[in-house]
């Protein structure tokens, strides 16, 4: 009797064993790892976009492939530990720069074939020019990383200026220095990440900036003299400003100006449109950098594995194409508050319709960057993550009152140098 | 003929016995080599290569001419290698010289029969249950100049002060050490475990020698809990040493908080180059760096000895 229950104890482990394995031959999965992990009330648009990926989801359920959203806050570091491991993550909407080792070992699809054999030049939009990389495309971004300033309007009052004297970087200063003035608890901006933004902004219309903006991170670069003007002018910006007001990430001080209007700008992305709190809304606006420049980043999104299976490949382009769609690029504007890849969408009558005065605001961001005087890249999609952090770094470490910019920066390009080697 | 039989029957047995050990030994050898001995082999040579994001499936040797070419970027060249150095140095010997005198007086105190002594040691434990990622998330806060409970202490003696304290070079270095040297609770219960198995006849018996609270526990708790306090030791070093969390979570390495962890990840990981060559001759120097913590750590622990030996070698 003993044996009988232990031989159908065993064989009942068996075939629990086996009926996945045999289950797994039928269907494949195609794993989506994205970073929209937070909850509704945290931050309502990570769950818009959840729901347009679920719909995806429900739209293949009976194929070949179940199409698997995963939402992770660690969706950078999956794909640089995969890559480590001479793999890639089906689809990844990675939103940092692709490891150079993942390309090197053809880990990632070119995705310039499919774009223009189903003519989505259009639906791409800024992705077909800025991530082409000797001819092949390996991401496109479903959102635009368009940045600029976003002002207090109420502070710039108090402090006896105006928008328009953010208009120059000498204008920008003097603002600064006149809300430093007010002495109630309000300051300037949130420095650090930032300034890195500005800076990079402010290369643009600095002589010589182009160049940098438009090379790799070399030695000429780095010892430049637009890359040191930029620099020591921001860093001398982060130091009035003060290093209690400094953070690596911008997200960290961002309730500061949406929600408790202690500050008086905020460099940040069109996106912010969606964090102002309700009562700030009809103080707060959105404006470019200084000089008539704006960022307009297609950056890193949706980007796919090499080397799956046909059915595999086939539907992660289908997601690729349903997501730059002029239907769920309508919802990501309207619903998540970014600024849309497809080009064909009419931001401003797509506001006007919905009546909603923070879409309405993200339209006027949207509108103002793309009319901007000189549009540029986040060089941090060029020069990689590592330098952007290490400039970052030495920004932050200017805003302390005591910090010696001059000596700071020859450290910095000393850094550089050594890194690029 | 009992003898002969014996004598057959003895190398069966040895080598029965030898099979046993073998067996129980084999599947943790196994998988010692699989898990250690096989990175660490690749680890070593792999330091001799270039190996980057232009070869990441073929690590190539640089050559006998160049092979130390990755040691010479990190040792010459690359910028942070010997703050990092200095860095994790500094809180390996924070750990020994720090941690472990307080993990034992904390131990010491907490070994005394007196009313509330249980509660107060729960609560003493409870922080090592938060994850060190936490714990860094925690500090952020307290450090943070807006709100954080740090400045308005310092304000107290500098009512000027408005700075970021993690942004100034010195005071990054002691705010990162302060977010975890004082979180001692593992080695503090491994102390007491052992302070409390000491027999109780001993301590009667110095008692009865006159010898009672911190005499007692000079003179024969400690030298009675040496080894104990030598593991613990080594520990608290190794894991100064391998400092990482805290970096990452408060810092980013800025205002030269760098650790060799750090540098190690960010080399391989976060680089979008991808220097697996170069993270790896870090790596190493780490691994030896560690052989020489438990090195010095014992050397610390034979002074008593050597000192017992001078001394009754001066006595003859």
């Amino acid at each position: 009797m003993k044996k009988l229950i232990a031989m159908l104890l065993a064989l009942t482990l068996v075939m629990a064993l086996s009926l996945p394995v045999f289950g797994a031959a039928e269907t494949e999965v195609l794993e989506f790892y994205h970073g929209y992990f937070h909850a509704e009330s945290e931050w309502p648009a990570a769950k818009f976009m959840r729901d347009i990926y679920d719909e995806f989801a429900a739209k293949h359920a009976g194929g070949p492939v179940i199409f698997k959203p995963i939402a992770v806050e660690n969706r950078v570091e999956i794909t640089s530990a995969q890559v480590a491991g001479g793999k890639f993550p089906d689809i990844v909407d990675l939103g940092d720069t692709i490891p150079a080792a993942a390309i090197a070992q053809g880990l990632v699809l070119d995705l310039k074939p499919f774009i223009d054999e189903n003519g989505l030049q259009e639906a791409v939009g800024l992705n077909y020019t800025q991530n082409l990389v000797d001819g092949k495309i390996y991401t496109v971004h479903d959102q635009i990383e368009t940045r600029g300033l976003w002002y207090n309007a109420d502070v710039l009052k108090k402090a006896g200026a105006t928008a328009e004297d953010l208009a120059t970087w000498e204008g920008f200063a003097a603002t600064m220095a006149k809300v430093r003035e007010l002495n109630d608890g309000t300051y300037g901006y949130a420095a650090g990440q930032g300034s890195f933004k500005m800076m990079v902004a402010m290369l643009a219309t600095i002589e010589g900036g182009d160049a940098v903006l438009n090379s790799n991170l070399t030695a000429d670069v780095i010892n430049s003299e637009a890359f040191a003007t930029a620099f020591k002018t921001m860093a001398s910006y982060d130091q009035a400003n003060g290093s209690a007001y400094t953070t690596p990430d911008v997200g960290n001080l961002m309730s500061d100006f949406n929600a408790n209007g202690m500050a008086a700008v905020l460099s940040n992305g069109v996106w912010n449109a969606s964090g102002i709190a309700a009562e700030l809304e009809p103080i707060i606006h959105p404006t470019i950098f200084p000089g008539n420049v704006a960022m307009s980043s297609a950056g890193t999104g949706i980007t796919i594995a090499s080397g799956m299976s046909e059915a595999k490949t086939e539907l992660a382009l289908e997601f690729l194409k349903y997501m730059v769609s002029e239907d769920v690029q309508a919802k990501i504007f309207t619903g998540v508050q970014a600024n849309p890849c497809n080009v064909a969408i009419d931001l401003n009558a797509l506001a006007d319709e919905s009546g909603d005065a923070i879409l309405i605001k993200l339209a006027n961001a949207c509108a103002q960057a793309n009319n901007a005087d000189i549009i540029i890249a986040d060089v941090q999609y060029v020069w990689g993550s590592d330098i952007a952090a290490i400039i970052i770094n030495a920004l932050m470490e200017c805003a302390t009152a005591d910090a010696d910019i001059d000596a700071r920066f020859e450290m910095l390009q000393k850094e550089l140098l050594a890194i690029i080697d | 003929m009992k003898n002969s039989t014996h004598s057959v029957q003895k190398p069966r047995t040895d080598w029965r016995k030898k099979g046993f050990i073998f067996a129980f030994l084999a599947p943790t050898m196994v998988m010692f080599c699989i898990f250690y001995l096989y990175p660490l082999v690749t680890v070593f040579f792999t330091s001799f290569c270039k190996w980057d994001y232009t070869n990441i499936t073929r690590p190539e040797f640089f050559g006998w001419k160049e092979m130390f070419k990755n040691y010479k970027y990190i040792f010459n060249t690359y910028p942070y290698f010997w703050e990092a150095m200095r860095n994790s140095t500094a809180w390996a010997l924070l750990g020994v010289f720090f941690q472990i005198p307080l993990s034992t007086i904390m131990a010491l105190a907490f070994s005394r029969k007196m009313k509330g002594v249980k509660t107060i040691r729960n609560i003493y434990i409870v922080p090592c249950m938060i994850s060190s990622a936490a714990m860094g998330m925690i500090f952020l806060q307290l450090y943070n100049p807006l709100y954080g409970v740090v400045n308005p202490i310092i304000q107290l003696f500098n009512p000027g002060f408005k700075e970021n304290i993690l942004l100034l070079k010195g005071s990054a270095f002691w705010a990162l050490t302060a977010a975890y040297i004082f979180f001692t609770g593992t080695t503090t219960l491994m102390i007491l475990g052992n302070i409390l198995a000491v027999p109780e006849e001993v301590r009667e018996a110095a008692t009865l020698d006159g010898a009672s609270g911190l005499l007692q526990d000079w003179h024969i708790i400690i030298p009675m809990i040496r080894g104990t306090l030598k593991t613990v030791s080594i520990l608290a070093a190794t894991s100064g040493f391998l400092l990482y969390n805290e970096v990452f979570f408060l810092t980013k390495g800025a205002a030269g908080t760098y650790s060799v962890s750090y540098i190690i990840r960010e080399l391989a990981i976060t680089s979008p180059r991808t220097q697996f060559g170069r993270a790896n001759s870090v790596a190493f120097i780490q691994i030896i760096c560690g052989l020489l913590i438990i090195v010095f750590v014992n050397l610390i622990y034979s002074v008593p000895d050597w000192l017992e030996k001078v001394k009754k070698g001066a006595e003859k």
